[in-house]
């Protein structure tokens, strides 16, 4: 620690701060526009001026560094008068329009203003007219209100890493801006957050109300896995913006487009508001009470006639905790179905699977640890894409010096940033992890995977496998770090290679992660979701502890997956699904065989906040309450368990997914204990151990099939479907359902396929032009995108867009060991329309 | 663009190594900036989109980034040039020494005012902030060229010899 | 009375290699690599040769500092970016004799340890781009750049780094970013270039002129050196001398000398026999001084005394019909123009200081402008970022120092009272 002297106080704060930043831990406040903790100083807008003992100038306190014994004054006449003459400066060209600005009354220009009484307008000159700039759809960008701290330049680089502002011109003709036609901005929205003025502000919220008009909350981002805490504003029972908040959260204040402006989906106009039962074929409203009887005499008759196992359900990978820990009881319970499954079968399970199938130690990374790696092994994954605070914590060690080596065959944002980009053949990524499991581990069993037949069969050389094989080398692995996305998980074999990776990764003192599509695909699967798992991911053969609890019998034997399920519903062995906020018919691979799956079912329940094409196939469609209007908690992909309350009421007659669950076992007549979420939440607790701020999980050593030598990986040769369709994700979307989001469809509202350039001009395609893409399996057509990067022979499409979907192209071959659909590509032909 | 996309270095190939021979005279890529954007100038007559995109993906910086450069740097110009570009220098120096009087005979003579290009695109006139010939004034600098001392009888032999 | 600097300009073909090393040029490397590299500093420390940018800074205390700091590799920036108004110095030694500069340069880096040397060269001289390039090849045949120099065992290369046209670039952080490819703007100090500059490694910023003197001082000692001109800052200085004069151009001459043998004895006195009314001494941001002024001494210290700043000796005389007025318009629109726009007071207040004057030359000026410009002057004053905005004062206060009732007319009579 060192001593200051501040306004003839003594102070001690520790070394290494400036003295801006020691006046603030002193609780003495200076004001500043440009300086902000978490950004690298500026010095630029001069109102922090102080006086040091011994200088005779005044300094900026957010630019020098305290020193022992420093003596500060941070108010007298001068000080005032500097700091007065900046303000008077900084309002020369503002134009004053607080009466109509949304930053008003919480505009630090506003404020400090005022602080300072009245500035006379000596200013008498026309101010130079500045331009409101709308090219970017969710920012605007008022740039004669800003007063050039460049704050947002600065958390754009230094915290988001995207680059997309910058200053241009200089002197009094600096604008601070995107290149003219946007394009990089990522949508974030952080440069909102962090303007003093109102520059830059939120479209979404235009004109939305005053500060002191709002209400202030917090929740958990319901899209992808890392769990973001969302700072909202409400007002009169409405969302209305979201912010970072304060280093809040796993994110640390950043957010990501989806949990800044897919809030959208809460007010959306189609929102079910009343439950609906399918009468001579028409979807009918009807009261809650007639809706829950007609499920549970419909499911009751089933399950007189044809046993429990005659029916399925999917909970959801998006749904909280607590809600499907009641599904699967629920179904087990009061069903006397182990038929659990959700679409977290088909991101997740293959890790976790291989995760079970693995007994020793595994140290699991958090994001934290991302930042801190000293090295990234990234398989099969866009983290930039698909989990993007994770992707800003593998930016923020790469800035650190930290190396990340990716192996994945698509072009992706990941790869833009990675220091290392490989792009091994599609379909490689299992013998490329048990080429290095070899390497490693040295297992006979591996033995096939010799370093000439793996580089042989991923298309890559020896450097690359050198490099690959550095992060999980030598001591420094230590802080390395393997993360592996889809590109593993829906592979044949994948969980295998997960288990193999796993124990490598054991052995050389690293830590893993996965990334995870939605919000609470590891907490549904934790809550006992799955087929053969209980609560805590027990086996079934552990299930005497919870019949104690729940007082009734589980099934011993495992039940169906989900594309199981589908398949005994074809088959007529399955006759009743009752699905808790998923969309199969858009989420789930090949959609002709789900929908004649669920056409042959004699029962569909759905429970939703939309009337999904799912929802609209179903003979009760039950309308639930969103993220913003429940209690519960979400776990995120580091294991780490969320809860949130509700911050709007719930419009007139939905109702959260566990109140439903609730009210139907009533009426089936084996009703819970339950009186409110938290005896619910104790059960849970103890039921399931917990370790630190996370469940335990512990391995149990399976024995995983290995495949053999001699194998083809990836795609064969079909000369009728020339052509690799590889699928990616986008930021902006999440599942079908964040299409509903106005703000992300504004950001993006096509998918479009893109294609190597030298393709394009073979088959006479230009930027723009509508292609179809048909496989074995079905077409889809959208415009096509012209792009260097793209591998020639390969295409690339996003998931999860509302307007073109390669889900549809997909088949549903599954794993043996997974039982999940595989592949992220598909083999199609290209027709120019 | 769309998503991960990144434009084709849209350099002809001869430009392209010379883009990299200056590269790698310096210890980042970004350090190149200022010749690359000169490079590119040359190439594409103005830092417009084509040359924003072809000099962020060489030197990988962000198109907003080179923006800020191409917008900072007197010498770059983000909108079209012509064939030749005058500078005129109205510094102290040459404003003592009559380069008033010179700008108007200039623009009288081109048809143009100042930081205007003419029909034919044959010339760009600007003026400039002091180009170190203060000795000599009044100067200005056509292209390379300089051409100092000057008087409106100096002026049209000057301008003679680019087309 | 001898040059240092400027001796071999005048000689045919004096930019070649040979028309240099047959005049002594080479000889005070050779000799530097004989010595050890603290007593090539020494050396210049006993010299006591001063930055010649416009500082004044101590050459050999820099390179002191650089070499002390064990980071690796280090830097050599030469500021060739001659962009104060009314300058053209460097360009006589780049253009003339551009062995000279580089020969200062690989003394300098071998004193304190620098592997890499960088001229950043201003956007406006672009055919000394090529001058300097066929220079440094010349050197590297000959042995004198590149690897093992001379059989010393020291690494030098030099890259000429052409600027785009931005004045604050000649500030030596500004110059760094510059270099490393961002916009020229200063940076926060400390840490300072000697320990943190261009990338981040030990850097050191010389201008033109003080490198030039380096292989001077090696051959012929600092002692000799020391007795040229004053005691506190010996050695010649490069004088552009421009305006209203009858032989404007360069002139080397020792430091110290007085202005009025400049104008009257090397340049001729004022044209077309008219009086001296006003001479800027050191560039655009040297407050203008008046005939009374002319036996004040060109140095450092002398015209610190009188109020105004040696900065880059770039004397501007004007004669008696000179519009004060439009002088300071002229210079602060100059300002304007290559404020970078990130500080408050410089961003915002030169530009109203350009309009105020603008609105006194045009005879729409107020009683009160007058008020007005010096209080937004001590608004601005010590409180910019960087030296630009505190420059940019320099002009008005100057003129509104001496001639206030030139302003003061302005305004009563409604228009300008002057020819120009």
């Amino acid at each position: 620690m060192i001593k200051i002297r501040i306004n003839d106080h003594e102070f001690e704060v520790e070394p290494g701060l400036t003295v801006i930043q020691a006046a603030d831990r002193c609780g003495i406040y200076i004001p500043r526009f440009c300086y902000l903790e978490k950004l690298s100083p500026l010095g630029g807008c001069r109102m922090c001026l102080i006086s040091i003992q011994g200088i005779p100038k005044l300094q900026t306190a957010c630019t020098t560094p305290a020193r022992e014994g420093m003596a500060i004054i941070t108010e007298s006449e001068e000080i005032h008068k500097a700091r007065k003459a900046m303000l008077e400066f900084q309002l020369i060209q503002h134009p004053l329009d607080c009466f109509y600005c949304d930053k008003a009354a919480e505009c630090d220009l506003q404020d400090l203003t005022y602080q300072f009484g009245e500035i006379k307008h000596r200013h008498d000159f026309p101010k130079r007219k500045g331009t409101i700039i709308y090219e970017n759809p969710l920012i605007q960008r008022t740039l004669e209100r800003c007063v050039h701290c460049e704050r947002c330049i600065r958390v754009c680089k230094e915290i988001q890493g995207a680059h997309a502002l910058s200053a241009t011109r200089r002197g009094r003709l600096t604008t601070i801006r995107e290149v003219p036609g946007g394009g990089e901005c990522e949508h974030c929205g952080h440069c909102i957050d962090v303007c003093p003025v109102g520059a830059n502000l939120d479209r979404l919220f235009t004109y939305g109300g005053r500060p002191f008009q709002m209400e202030k909350g917090k929740t958990i981002c319901p899209y992808c896995g890392c769990g973001c805490t969302l700072t909202m504003n409400t007002r009169e029972g409405m969302l209305m913006r979201v912010r970072g908040g304060k280093e809040e959260g796993v994110n640390r204040g950043s957010l990501c487009a989806r949990g800044r402006f897919g809030w959208g989906i809460v007010h959306h106009p189609g929102r079910l508001v009343r439950p609906l039962i399918k009468k001579q074929g028409k979807l009918l409203e009807v009261e809650w009470d007639e809706a829950l009887l007609f499920t549970a005499t419909r499911l009751q008759k089933i399950i007189k006639e044809k046993g429990g196992a005659a029916v399925g359900g999917l909970g959801s990978a998006r749904a909280s905790d607590e809600a499907n820990y009641l599904f699967q009881r629920f179904m087990r319970r009061v069903i006397g179905s182990n038929h659990i499954d959700s679409s977290a079968r088909l991101h997740y399970t293959a890790g976790l699977i291989g995760r079970l199938g693995v007994k020793a130690e595994v140290s699991e990374a958090t994001l934290e640890d991302v930042r801190n790696a000293s090295r990234i092994l990234i398989i099969g994954a866009d983290p930039v894409e698909t989990n993007p605070i994770l992707g800003l914590a593998i930016k923020k060690m790469l800035w650190k010096g930290g190396r990340a080596v990716l192996a994945d065959p698509r072009s992706t944002r990941t790869g833009r940033i990675a220091t290392r980009h490989i792009r091994i053949r599609p379909g490689t990524e299992v013998p490329l992890i048990l080429g290095l499991g070899l390497e490693i581990l040295k297992e006979p069993s591996l033995s096939g995977f010799t370093r000439e037949e793996v580089m042989k069969n991923c298309g890559i050389f020896a450097p690359d496998m050198d490099e690959i094989l550095s992060v999980l080398t030598g001591p420094a692995a230590q802080k390395s770090v393997v993360l592996m996305g889809r590109g593993v998980m829906q592979a044949p074999f994948g969980a295998t290679a997960v288990s193999v990776l796993l124990r490598a990764a054991a052995r050389a003192g690293a830590s893993y992660l996965f990334t995870m599509d939605r919000n609470n695909e590891r907490g549904s699967c934790e809550m006992g979701v799955l087929p053969d798992r209980l609560p805590g991911l027990a086996p079934l053969s552990d299930r005497g502890r919870f019949e104690k609890i729940w007082g009734d019998k589980i099934p011993a034997a495992p039940g169906l997956s989900a594309y199981d399920m589908l398949h005994a519903a074809k088959e007529g062995t399955l006759h009743a699904l009752y699905i808790m906020g998923e969309n199969p018919m858009v989420d789930f691979p090949d959609t002709k065989f789900v929908e004649d799956a669920l056409n042959s079912l004699e029962f569909l329940v759905v429970q939703d906040l939309f009337m999904t094409r799912t929802a609209s196939m179903a003979d009760v469609v039950l309308p639930t309450a969103s993220f913003a209007e429940k209690s519960g908690g979400f776990t995120n992909l580091e294991g780490r368990v969320q809860s949130f309350t509700p911050l709007i009421p719930s419009s007139v007659d939905v109702m959260p997914d566990s109140r439903i669950i609730v009210e139907l076992s009533r009426k089936m007549g084996k009703g819970f204990p339950f009186k409110s979420l938290t005896e619910v939440r104790e059960e849970i607790h103890s039921l399931v151990p917990v370790q630190g701020w996370k469940r335990k999980i512990s391995g149990e050593d399976m024995d995983l099939p290995c495949p053999g030598a001699g194998v083809h990986w990836g795609p064969a040769d079909d000369p009728e479907f020339p052509f690799l369709l590889l699928l990616t994700s986008s930021l902006y979307r999440n599942g079908s359902m964040s299409n509903l989001a106005p703000g992300l469809a504004m950001a993006q509202d096509k998918a479009g396929i893109s294609l190597n350039p030298l393709d394009a001009s073979e088959l006479g395609i230009t930027q723009g032009d509508k292609i179809i893409l048909t496989s074995r399996n079905g077409e889809v057509h959208d415009e096509a995108g012209i792009c260097d990067s793209v591998s020639k022979g390969t295409l690339q499409m996003p998931e999860g867009f509302a307007n073109a979907s390669p889900k549809g192209l997909l088949s549903h071959d599954l794993d043996p060991v997974t039982r999940a659909p595989m592949g992220r590509y598909v083999q199609v032909k290209i027709r120019k329309i | 663009m769309r998503g991960p996309n990144i434009a084709r270095a849209a350099f002809s190939e001869e430009t392209l190594k010379r883009v990299e021979a200056v590269i790698s005279r310096y210890p980042t890529p970004q350090a190149a900036a200022l010749p690359v954007l000169y490079l590119a100038q040359k190439e594409f007559g103005y830092i417009n989109d084509e040359a924003l995109s072809a000099v962020a993906f060489v030197l990988r910086i962000s198109r907003a980034e080179v923006y800020g450069l191409a917008t900072y740097y007197s010498m770059f110009s983000t909108s079209p040039m012509g064939r030749n570009v005058i500078h005129l220098c109205d510094n102290l120096a040459c404003t003592l020494l009559g380069a008033e009087s010179l700008r108007s005979c200039l623009e009288r003579k081109l048809g143009i005012r100042m930081g205007e290009t003419t029909s034919d695109g044959r010339f760009t006139l600007r003026n400039a902030e002091c180009l170190g010939a203060c000795g000599q004034a009044p100067v200005m600098l056509v292209n390379d060229d300089f051409y100092e001392a000057l008087t409106e009888s100096t002026i049209d032999k000057a301008l003679e010899k680019y087309r | 009375m001898e040059t240092i600097l400027l001796n071999r300009v005048h000689l045919e073909n004096s930019r070649s290699i040979s028309v240099y090393t047959a005049n002594e040029g080479y000889d005070a490397l050779k000799k530097a690599l004989s010595m050890s590299p603290s007593g090539v500093i020494d050396e210049v420390k006993r010299a006591n040769l001063r930055g010649r940018g416009g500082a004044g800074f101590p050459a050999a205390m820099k390179w002191g500092f650089a070499a002390a700091d064990p980071k690796r590799p280090k830097y050599l920036l030469c500021n060739a970016d001659e962009g104060e108004p009314g300058t053209c110095k460097d360009r006589q030694i780049m253009e003339g004799d551009p062995h000279e500069l580089i020969e200062g340069m690989i003394i300098a880096g071998y004193a304190f340890g620098a592997e890499y040397g960088y001229i950043y060269l201003r956007a406006e001289y672009p055919r000394l781009e090529g001058i300097l390039e066929q220079a440094i090849s010349e050197a590297e045949g000959k042995g004198f750049l590149g690897k093992n120099i001379c059989s010393s065992g020291f690494n030098f290369t030099i890259r000429v780094h052409r600027g785009a046209g931005a004045y604050i670039c000649g500030e030596e952080t500004a110059l760094i970013e510059s270099l490393e490819g961002k916009r020229g703007q200063s940076r926060i100090k400390p840490p300072f270039p000697v320990n943190v500059g261009a990338f981040g490694l030990p850097t050191v910023i010389n201008n033109v002129e003080t490198l030039a003197n380096v292989p001077h001082i090696i051959l012929k000692g600092g002692a000799w050196f020391a007795g040229i001109g004053p005691a506190k800052c010996p050695g010649t200085r490069i004088i552009s001398l421009s305006g209203h004069v009858n032989r404007p151009g360069y002139y080397e001459l020792p430091m110290g000398v007085t202005f009025r043998e400049v104008i009257y004895e090397h340049g001729g006195g004022i044209r077309g026999g008219k009086e001296l009314k006003a001479f800027i001494p050191g560039g655009a941001s040297s407050p203008c001084l008046t005939p009374k002024h002319l036996s004040v001494n060109m140095d450092y210290e002398s015209l610190a005394e009188a109020g105004s700043m040696l900065g880059s000796s770039a004397l501007m005389v004007m004669d008696q019909d000179t519009c004060m007025v439009r002088v300071a318009e002229r210079l602060m629109r100059f300002f304007v123009h290559e404020s970078c726009g990130k500080c408050t007071p410089c961003r915002e207040g030169t530009d109203w200081l350009l309009s105020i004057l603008e609105r006194i030359e045009a005879g729409e000026g107020k009683q009160e402008d007058i008020e007005l410009l010096r209080d937004i002057c001590d608004n601005i004053a010590g409180k910019t970022f960087c030296p630009l905005g505190e420059g940019a004062l320099g002009p008005v206060r100057g003129t509104l120092k001496y001639f206030e009732e030139e302003y003061r007319e302005h305004i009563r009579i409604k228009g300008c009272p002057m020819k120009i």
